[in-house]
């Protein structure tokens, strides 16, 4: 069944010329430089650990390798989503495209779209450059742990992503939103120990805030399964699964009151 | 409240409840498989790196960081001995000059390369599926430096951390234990069945084929260890001059 809205507008027509839109303004920003930089970090490295490391040249080519991936990414990832919708604000940008029969969710999930598109593509390049070097300097083989640790790093953009834009829109200021997303990187690569520390504590209020944060902040340490590439039973595939799921939903969330937060905006 | 705020705030309950019940199904079902920060281990640094590597989710890379910084740490000067003194030994190593052919220069001296289980234990608290720095550290510890103990707790560690029966890694930690043990004991012939089931020749690294071919020579096995030299300087170009005063000591031993 077709959904459409008050105006008689199909709900959704206007995601992907945004998302068009939002790629082509990222190519135009040369975000693309950073794979270079990518390729120039990961060949130096290889070359250097191959003789640091004997025997474990593979290894730790992967990674530093996967961890430059998920760093520039995320770099990437936070600085366009936070600037996206803000930067049109304060260019008024943005008016010309509220005057256009366009709903204001459409806007943001055509925008967060984009963006993911563009981190995607700059996964996949950064990532066969890796295979390529592991391949040349090395006798690595490829295992499907390394690509679901892969998948698993754009999954944490997918969430990251749409905790900036969120956070974009509701501080409204590029500075406060990117150390809110970096904050909740960090605190979600650390919710085991907060974990920990909430079963520990004694104090009931300070027990129950720590765990209220705990569920609240995504758990990236799921999504960490390159750090896991050395354990011998790996993680399950079924649990693998149910994790991305997860990141889908903890994302969608966060489009959910980012949308809301827009739609009351006035302009 | 609007009837898309409404809609809005139902599928941000609805979404929660789902995101909860998968996230807490799959946290029961997979144990975080790494040590907590309160077992965090010290050496001479302070923790950046180790809690760095927590916040960031880069635990793997920061073990690759500071078994590097071990393998430096071993290639390096020994504790009371000066980078020129340091270098001197390894020139002289290097011409063949060195007067203690028997041994390595740093070998069955206890008191060197005190840190080097610390280190190594350093690496695993970070990565406890690391198998070469239980591996290769075990066997610098144990074998060459003499240090039973440490060696053996660095192994038990490995094996319990990476119990698998079907793993080639699993059983190689098992089986460097067992030797350890029969080394500790002198006890050389039992050491040496258990070091050949272990090591692969062909893709063992350098210290355990040394390991193997001063314990051949410790149980007066010469040809064997003979033999083994001369893999080993062929395998490794870089060593042709230690195997080459092995080999002539040696030839001497079953001449005589």
């Amino acid at each position: 069944m077709e959904t459409c809205s008050v105006s008689g507008r199909k709900n959704g027509v206007n995601i992907l010329p945004i998302a068009e839109y939002t790629i082509m303004e990222n190519i135009r920003s040369k975000i693309f430089y950073i794979l270079l930089l990518f390729i120039f970090i990961m060949a130096g490295s290889s070359l250097v650990f191959s003789s640091l490391a004997p025997y474990t040249e593979a290894r730790v080519i992967t990674d530093i390798g996967l961890a430059c991936i998920e760093m520039f990414t995320l770099m990437t990832g936070i600085f366009a989503a936070v600037n996206l919708v803000l930067q049109e604000i304060e260019n008024r940008t943005i008016y010309l495209l509220m005057t256009r029969p366009l709903h204001r969710w459409e806007y943001i999930i055509g925008r967060y779209l984009g963006v993911l598109v563009i981190l995607c593509f700059n996964i996949i390049t950064m990532l066969s450059v890796l295979v390529l070097l592991l391949k040349l300097t090395t006798s690595w083989t490829l295992s499907p742990m390394f690509i679901w640790s892969a998948v698993a790093i754009f999954f944490k953009m997918i969430i990251i992503v749409a905790v900036a834009l969120t956070a974009s829109l509701v501080f409204t200021s590029s500075i406060t939103a990117m150390a809110f997303s970096f904050l909740t990187w960090v605190l979600g690569h650390f919710s085991s120990e907060l974990k920990l520390m909430a079963e520990r504590i004694q104090s009931f209020l300070a027990k129950g805030l720590l765990y209220l944060l705990y569920y609240a902040i995504p758990n990236f340490q799921l999504f960490n399964l390159k750090d896991k590439l050395g354990i011998p039973e790996g993680m399950p595939l079924d649990i693998v699964s149910m994790v991305l799921l997860y990141g889908l939903i903890y994302a969608a969330i966060f489009l959910v009151i980012g949308s809301l937060f827009f739609s009351k905006k006035e302009f | 409240m609007s009837k898309s705020v409404v809609w809005g705030l139902a599928s941000i309950i609805i979404l929660s409840v789902v995101a909860f019940t998968l996230r807490t199904t799959a946290e029961n079902r997979y144990i975080y498989p790494f040590s907590p920060v309160s077992t965090m281990h010290y050496v001479d640094d302070n923790p950046y790196l180790e809690l760095g590597a927590m916040f960031f989710g880069l635990r793997s890379m920061a073990a690759d960081i500071v078994w590097i910084k071990t393998l430096q740490y071993y290639g390096g000067p020994t504790e009371g001995e000066t980078r020129e003194e340091h270098e001197h030994h390894i020139a002289e190593e290097a011409h063949g000059d060195h007067h203690h052919h028997h041994h390595d220069r740093h070998d069955a001296d206890t008191t060197a390369y005190r840190k080097l289980y610390a280190l190594c234990t350093r690496a695993v608290w970070l990565d406890p599926y690391f198998f070469h720095v239980y591996n290769i550290g075990s066997a610098a510890i144990g074998f060459v430096q003499e240090r039973y103990d440490e060696a053996a707790a660095l192994l038990k560690e490995g094996v319990v951390w990476n119990y698998n029966p079907n793993s080639v890694h699993y059983w190689r930690l098992n089986y460097a234990l067992a030797a350890l043990g029969y080394e500790k004991v002198k006890d050389y012939k039992n050491a040496i069945a258990i070091l050949e089931k272990m090591i692969d020749p062909d893709d063992s690294p350098l210290i355990l084929l040394r390991v193997l071919a001063n314990t051949y020579e410790k149980n007066g096995d010469y040809r064997k260890s003979l033999k083994l030299w001369k893999f080993i300087s062929h395998k490794f170009p870089d060593q042709e001059i230690k195997a080459q005063q092995k080999m002539k000591i040696l030839a001497q031993r079953i001449a005589g």
